[in-house]
């Protein structure tokens, strides 16, 4: 091979990799405010214009009697009541760091609460939330419905000077919307759940208002949204000299260092850094930005760190991990191994979920989890724990496709370990069961313990990875003979479009719905079809 | 940032191909390679290549990329990659001897004092450690759990005093991240080493609204009543566990604790 050739490879592996991209959107004018975040920044946003709503506006833990409601703007209060033409109760705003928030508490469960900001002009928006039903009960619609996103963070991804993924996350929000209007009977969510980087792609606070503000809007005012730390919500890694791949004029001056978003490996979120020129003087925007439960208050048992946590909703018991900061330090990990135990242990609700960013099993480009630690770790530390104490499902990202397990239990080796036979739930046939229509997977197995779980990667939902096979030597950038063949997940025909032996090169979402009897999972493309499903129906004594 | 390097970098930002944020390492390392085979010299990508080899174990690589990077570029600080290269291989007293250098020059940077505490730590160098930890724990009082945990077991293993000034730490956890089962539960064993069951128990107690429902608080809490010469109320403890593990879903964990509560039974005659 020519030295040239090698450089287009190597040049040509660094290009592809989309979700790498932004890193190239460096310094753009809101990086200048880098040491004093200020309110209102957004890169794609406009002063809203009509009705007064503040901007980022969003809503955080809400509970069977509580519920936080942030925003930035003006507004200092909010006006709420159980009557939309009525708010006649009134609670001031608190500032914190650069969010202004309101708690509201002694709310009745499973109650529709409608909230406003008054006082700024004639015209006013009302906003309104159910609160959560009481520990243990089931929403009045009979159903916990869950959307989850997984990498959808692209709207911020620049390439080349252009936003390279523009409008993607958007269509996929779409293809959900359209799902649940047509398939779903606009069933209101109760939850949303994102599987991390979902602001790229060094994670900063305006990429957040790019990625995920400026575009959830109308749906984050009414829904509480739970997220992980993903690696793009943890600034920048190691520097690059620019000069190697491209002589610009300014190299002739010497080497000119830029820092990748996405591939810092420190496991403290002080560190974290945006730009690459030290530590950035506020910290990690992610736990600025949201306020998550590390003292157990929605339930769960206190974590004693917002980098995970745990909360009930209704009938679901829904555990984050972090698999990019605590994973990577062994005293961190071991002690968030024990919370889990502890927290998975006091957890008597019907379905237990668990969200982090790194998959324990996957074949997707760029990751493939007998290959990076954070991933092996994650499997090897955590899997068993889902197992021994009932963990039913778990999502994670990073990987730009879909992946979907069997309904397994004892597969923490790597992928060539798999054994069909001994690790995963057969059917009458012999072969590992789908989980859909006559072979539903139950959650008790025939000894009567609940010992499987299904394992989600859906990280596809800003961007879907493209088959792209890689030259000799090259292992990055570019799909590898096995791309999307990880055999611990479940078989797709390959004629189809988009579809790979064990999973999906399309973008899209996933819902849950978790009734009482019954937890369903479906990934939704941009579209509104759905394109996988499996069934758990819950086990009793 | 310096303006000059802000228009320098959005000028890149219109030329440069991407890069690669998504890299395993053993395959950012062939890319490495391949850039470091046409330009041999690049200190960026000596430094970058010699993480990754830290994280991969290839200890000797790691550290002849590091040290040409600084050959090549006297202005780099390389302290804290060494530090990291050898708190990764074992070499905890060169890891020591690195991160100072690097604490002197930065001296609130608290990964650093992180890394120096868990290094001083390896080190056997308990001492150090100890103040190492305090330092890190004084610049960071909201830290994470499992490093109040691991400053308060290297305190617990210096003798009964140690175990005094473990719990003190726990305790200054507690109060800066609030009380969690995981700072609590290490308490209860603390104190169960300098033989204070009734404390112990004081302190599993406290756990009761979190982890008071559940079949695994009540066995423990009835291996408590039974060191505190209670076993009347260990027994009727126990008996409301069983009753309880019977009603729930059964789990590998609920039945591994279906054969301890038949211990403990045992154990009580």
């Amino acid at each position: 091979m020519s030295k040239q050739h090698l450089v287009l490879i190597v040049i040509s592996t660094y290009c592809l990799v989309a979700s790498c991209t932004h890193s190239q959107s460096i310094i753009p004018a809101w990086q200048e405010q880098k040491e004093q975040p200020t309110t209102e920044t957004s890169v794609t946003s406009e002063e809203p214009k009509g009705p007064k709503v503040p901007n980022r506006l969003f809503l955080q833990q809400v509970s069977s009697s509580s519920a936080i409601i942030k925003w930035r703007g003006d507004q200092n209060e909010v006006w709420y009541g159980t009557k939309r033409n009525d708010l006649s109760a009134r609670k001031s705003a608190e500032q914190e760091r650069n969010h202004k928030l309101v708690v509201l508490d002694d709310l009745k469960p499973d109650t529709r609460y409608y909230y406003g900001f008054k006082g700024n002009g004639s015209r006013e928006t009302v906003m309104s939330f159910n609160t959560a039903p009481r520990k243990g009960a089931l929403p009045s619609d009979g159903n916990t419905h869950i959307w989850l996103l997984g990498d959808s963070g692209t709207a911020t991804e620049k390439s080349l000077g252009h936003y390279s993924h523009a409008g993607k996350a958007i269509d996929v929000m779409n293809g959900f919307l359209k799902y649940n209007q047509a398939q779903a009977n606009s069933e209101p969510l109760d939850l949303l759940l994102l599987l991390g980087d979902n602001a790229y792609v060094e994670g900063t606070d305006e990429q957040w208002q790019g990625a995920f503000f400026d575009i959830y809007t109308d749906i984050i005012h009414s829904v509480s949204t739970w997220p992980t730390i993903g690696n793009h919500e943890m600034g920048v890694g190691a520097p690059f000299d620019v000069c190697l791949f491209r002589k610009l004029p300014a190299c002739d001056a010497g080497p000119l260092m830029i820092h990748m978003g996405g591939i810092s490996t420190s496991a403290d979120p002080d560190s974290y850094d945006s730009t690459g020129d030290g530590p950035d003087a506020y910290g990690l925007p992610y736990l600025n930005i949201f306020s998550l439960p590390s003292r157990g208050e929605l339930g769960g048992v206190p974590s004693g760190t917002e980098q995970y946590y745990a909360f009930d909703y209704g009938n679901v018991h829904i555990v984050s991990l972090d698999s990019q900061l605590s994973n990577r330090d062994k005293d961190q990990r071991a002690a968030m191994r024990d919370w889990l135990i502890d927290d998975l242990s006091a957890n008597q609700l019907d379905w237990t979920i668990v969200i982090f960013h790194h998959p324990p099993y996957s074949k997707g480009s760029n990751h493939d989890s007998d290959r990076e630690q954070n991933e092996i770790d994650m499997r090897q530390t955590f899997a068993p724990v889902f197992e021994d104490y009932g963990v039913d499902v778990v999502y994670s990202g990073h990987a730009h496709s879909y992946e979907r397990s069997w309904y397994v239990n004892g597969h923490h080796g790597m992928s060539d370990t798999f054994d069909p036979a001994t690790q995963a739930l057969l059917n009458v046939k012999g072969e590992p069961s789908m989980g859909q229509q006559g072979e539903l997977y139950p959650q008790l197995d025939s000894s009567g313990a609940d010992k499987r779980t299904v394992y989600t990667v859906a990280g596809s939902s800003g961007k879907a990875d493209r088959q792209s096979p890689c030259a000799e030597g090259q292992f990055q950038g570019c799909t590898l003979p096995n791309w999307l063949e990880h055999p611990v997940h479940r078989t797709f025909d390959e004629a189809k479009p988009g579809y790979r032996k064990n999973g999906l090169a399309i973008k899209g979402s996933v819902v849950i719905d978790a009734g009482r009897n019954e937890l369903t999972s479906r990934f939704i493309d941009e579209h509104g079809d759905v394109h996988d499903y499996f069934t758990i129906i819950r086990g009793t004594r | 940032m310096r303006p000059i390097l802000q228009i320098m970098l959005a000028l890149i930002s219109l030329y440069l191909p991407v890069l690669s944020a998504h890299q395993g390492d053993h395959s950012s390392i062939a890319e490495l390679d391949a850039l470091l085979a046409i330009s041999p010299d690049a200190p960026s990508l000596l430094m970058t290549r010699g993480a990754a080899y830290t994280r991969t174990g290839q200890w000797d690589k790691a550290e002849q990329d590091i040290r040409r990077a600084k050959q090549i570029d006297t202005h780099i600080n390389v302290e804290f990659a060494l530090a990291q290269l050898y708190f990764h291989s074992g070499a905890f007293n060169n890891a020591l001897l690195h991160i100072n250098q690097y604490i002197e020059i930065n001296p609130e940077y608290a990964p650093a004092l992180l890394l120096k505490a868990r290094s001083a730590h390896a080190a056997k160098q308990t001492k150090l450690a100890l103040q190492s930890w305090n330092d890190y724990l004084t610049m960071e009082p909201l830290a994470h759990p499992g490093d109040y945990l691991a400053a308060a077991k290297l305190h617990a293993l210096t003798g009964a005093s140690g175990l005094k000034k473990a719990l003190d730490l726990i305790d200054q956890g507690i109060e800066n991240i609030g009380l969690t089962a995981q700072l609590q539960g290490y308490a209860m064993q603390l104190e169960l080493d300098r033989n204070q069951p009734t404390r112990a128990y004081n302190r599993w107690r406290s756990l009761e609204h979190q982890l008071g429902t559940t079949p695994k608080y009540k066995i423990t809490l009835a291996q408590l009543l039974i060191l505190t010469n209670r076993a009347g109320e260990a027994r009727l403890m126990l008996e409301d566990a069983r009753a309880q593990l019977l009603q729930l879903r059964k789990t590998p964990a609920r039945e591994a604790l279906d054969l301890k509560l038949l211990s403990i039974e045992k154990q009580l005659g």
